[in-house]
């Protein structure tokens, strides 16, 4: 079970556990008693979980499922990290495109150190590094600019200057573990900040526009390239600066 | 009843299904009886208003001559046109044609084309035709509009009289003769009968409006006279299995008497 | 009697697909088979217009843009078969309040159209990610004069035939008990014509999928090749 397969939507995922012995009765109690947790692009559907979407099913201590696909369009989920663009400006918060169906709320309480007094001003068209604190399906998302917990900022907020390029979801997903190829051997040669969202956008600000035009380049051809091709695309790239 | 009726219509419905029964007393199988009047709009060349339960439509051909299509010197034309309009159902809203008309009327319009005789339209080949225009009219929606329209068309199309004419071979001006003239050659008469799969269990026969709206798959068997099919169209996610289908085949034999009948009065 | 591209009767054309070709959809797929070729691009979910919006699940659209001139009847007869086979097996109540557009772009239409575009459509919706019941997919047959039944016909063959069948099937459909999704077979024929133009599309169907599996799987796979690496 703990080898991941590729899944297409309607595939039955076999949710049972194999290891132990053949002895029936066991297995029943040992199903019951389990309480199956399952993640994106599994639903449980009559009596079986199916995929319900294309991709790579992976499995944890046979009771956690879910499926890893690559998609373009955001759906946002609790926790995320994601970059938006300020769209408007309400009493109460701001409007942020996230790439989702529905704009997310901004609220200006959200911020560190923000009071009733002491507001953020953020203008139109601003881009903004935010986590997602509310998401589900029957509500428009609403996203935060500080730990709620500590109150403070760590990281989130206003991205001044810089550039903000789209990609897909997988490839932001891989670039926001903390050893992606690409940023690797970026890192190695370019001096740079960079935030990534995971609503598939990187936001990239160097010294010079042209290594940022450079950086977003290299980033966005690394979608198919595993990590030797990475790094002679970086230095390719690099060569040719 | 009534308020329960209003404020849980589905629940209502099934309330009726699982007892194996349907709101309207019929058997699942039971279509609802039809009665046809032709000839019911006395300005147009043909018509026809065919009543199936509460569900009413009207059919009216009017006949104008213009030039054949290069390409078919001796075809006339038959075009199709279904109007649901808010008149007949609170459903439908006023301005151009639902997807539902439109879609209606190209389904029947792929029917008819080739159940008439479209030759005997030809009044001077190259030079003049006729070209029917058949519009059918829903004026009380109940549903199961396709097999009503089609019907309605069908009867229509064999109300048509078309007037004699004779083309001035020096001024090409086509004059009309005596009323009453000719009739259309029609090939086939069409039998449609419509099954719907409600609440994703129950296969019932001419569905009403409320049963509709609980419908997730809908089945049309179309007949000619022979008892040949000539369409089966199948659409919605519902299961409705291969079996389950033939028997609708042979359901729909059962109702091409009934709907020949019907039109023979 | 051959047929006019010298195939076998129970034999398809080379079925064809490119994934994930438009940059700017987010989930797109061209599907041809032999000179019959459809574009597919679908954006969701995707915010959606006050009026169609439905607070239990995703309004799906579907927009036909035929090869040569503008949409007509027939388009919009097409565009609802597309809706009416996909619609149910969209999960639209996992997307409140959302849009989902199946956009539909017919490239050549050389016969057998109606289950091209079916197909377009369900791997477009596939790469788009959007969440599925269950793998669709669509064949046509036709019962020519001599009562020959010929599968995936060409536009001649359409033109000549007595009956034309198009049927479309959910991959876990095929076998006993359920039955097709989609159906729409028109002409003059009988209960035994129409049952043998079932089980060859049934066939013809199974091929299909198997078809779309390994293509969907080798894009997973590509993707994915890098994600563990």
């Amino acid at each position: 079970m703990a080898k991941p397969r590729v899944v297409l939507p309607g595939d039955i995922v076999d949710t049972h556990t194999h290891s132990g012995s053949d002895d029936e009765s066991t297995m029943d109690v040992d199903a019951e008693s389990r309480v199956l947790r399952l993640g994106p692009g599994l639903a449980q559907i009559n009596d079986s979980v199916r995929a319900t979407a294309a991709g790579i099913c992976h499995s944890k201590d046979e009771t956690q499922f879910w499926v890893t696909s690559n998609k373009r369009r955001y759906v946002a989920a609790e926790g995320e990290p994601v970059i938006g663009v300020v769209v408007a400006r309400h009493a109460e918060g701001y409007r942020v495109d996230i790439g989702s169906a529905h704009d997310a709320l901004l609220p200006l309480l959200a911020f560190e150190g923000a009071t009733k007094r002491n507001r953020p001003d953020l203008a139109l068209g601003t881009t903004v590094y935010a986590r997602v604190s509310v998401a589900n399906s029957l509500m428009d998302p609403e996203i935060e600019c500080y730990n709620a917990n500590t109150g403070k900022a760590e990281g989130y907020g206003e991205l001044s200057e810089g550039y903000a390029i789209k990609c897909s979801l997988g490839l932001a997903r891989r670039l926001f573990s903390s050893n992606a190829p690409v940023l690797v051997a970026l890192g190695a040669s370019v001096p740079m900040e960079i935030a990534v969202g995971l609503n598939g956008r990187v936001w990239i600000n160097t010294e010079t526009p042209a290594t940022t035009v450079l950086v977003a380049n290299a980033i966005k051809n690394s979608e198919f390239l595993d990590a030797k091709q990475c790094r002679q695309m970086v230095k390719e790239l690099l060569e040719k600066k | 009843m009534q308020t329960f009726e209003r404020i849980h219509p589905v629940e209502f419905q099934r309330r009726f299904l699982t007892q194996d029964t349907r709101l309207s007393g019929r058997e699942f199988s039971q279509f609802r009886p039809l009665h046809i009047v032709k000839g019911s709009i006395g300005t147009a060349q043909g018509s026809a208003t065919v009543r199936m339960g509460n569900t009413i439509m009207v059919c009216g051909i009017k006949a104008e001559v213009c030039e054949p299509d290069v390409k078919r010197p001796t075809h006339g034309y038959l075009t199709t046109n279904v109007e649901l309009s808010p008149m007949c159902s609170a459903r439908f809203r006023p301005g151009p044609p639902s997807d539902e008309a439109q879609v209606a009327s190209e389904h029947i319009h792929r029917l008819i084309t080739p159940s008439v005789d479209l030759t005997s339209l030809c009044i001077e080949e190259n030079k003049v035709v006729w070209a029917l225009s058949a519009d059918i009219v829903c004026i009380k929606y109940d549903g199961n509009v396709l097999d009503a329209a089609i019907v309605a068309l069908v009867a229509a199309l064999e109300n048509l009289k078309l007037p004699e004419v004779k083309v001035d071979p020096a001024t090409g001006v086509v004059e009309a003769g005596a009323e009453d003239g000719v009739q259309l050659g029609i090939v086939r008469r069409l039998f449609p009968a419509t099954f719907a799969l409600v609440d994703d269990n129950y296969l019932v026969a001419d569905a009403d409006d409320a049963e509709e709206q609980m419908t997730s798959a809908s089945l049309l068997v179309v007949l000619d006279d022979q008892g040949q099919m000539v369409n089966v169209w199948k659409r919605g996610t519902g299961i409705i299995s291969r079996d389950t289908i033939t028997e609708c085949v042979a359901a729909a034999a059962a109702r091409k008497s009934e709907i020949e009948r019907a039109l023979s009065t | 009697m051959a047929r006019p591209d010298r195939r076998d009767p129970d034999q398809i054309r080379a079925l064809n697909s490119v994934l994930g070709q438009l940059s700017r959809a987010d989930g797109s797929a061209q599907f041809s088979t032999g000179s019959t070729s459809v574009v597919c691009g679908v954006y969701g979910p995707v915010d959606v217009k006050l009026f169609d919006e439905h607070l239990d699940r995703a309004h799906v659209e579907v927009k036909l843009r035929p090869d040569i001139g503008i949409p007509g009847p027939k388009d919009k007869w097409l565009e609802s078969a597309i809706l009416q086979t996909l619609e149910g097996n969209i999960l639209a109540h996992l997307h409140p309040r959302t849009l989902v557009q199946i956009n539909v772009q017919v490239r050549a239409d050389g016969g057998s159209l109606d289950a091209c575009a079916i197909n377009a459509a369900i791997l477009a919706l596939v790469d788009a990610g959007v969440p599925l019941r269950l793998m669709v997919a669509a064949a046509a047959c036709a019962v020519m004069p001599d009562g020959r039944i010929v599968v995936d016909p060409v536009a001649e063959e359409a033109e000549a035939a007595r009956s034309l069948h198009t049927f479309a099937f959910a991959e876990k459909g095929l076998g006993e008990g359920e039955g097709p999704v989609y159906v729409d077979s028109r002409g003059v024929f009988g209960i035994e014509e129409y049952d043998a133009c079932y089980g060859v599309c049934e066939r013809a169907v199974g091929r299909v999928l198997a078809f779309m599996r390994s293509a969907v799987e080798s894009k997973v796979t590509k993707e994915s090749h890098v994600a563990g690496a």
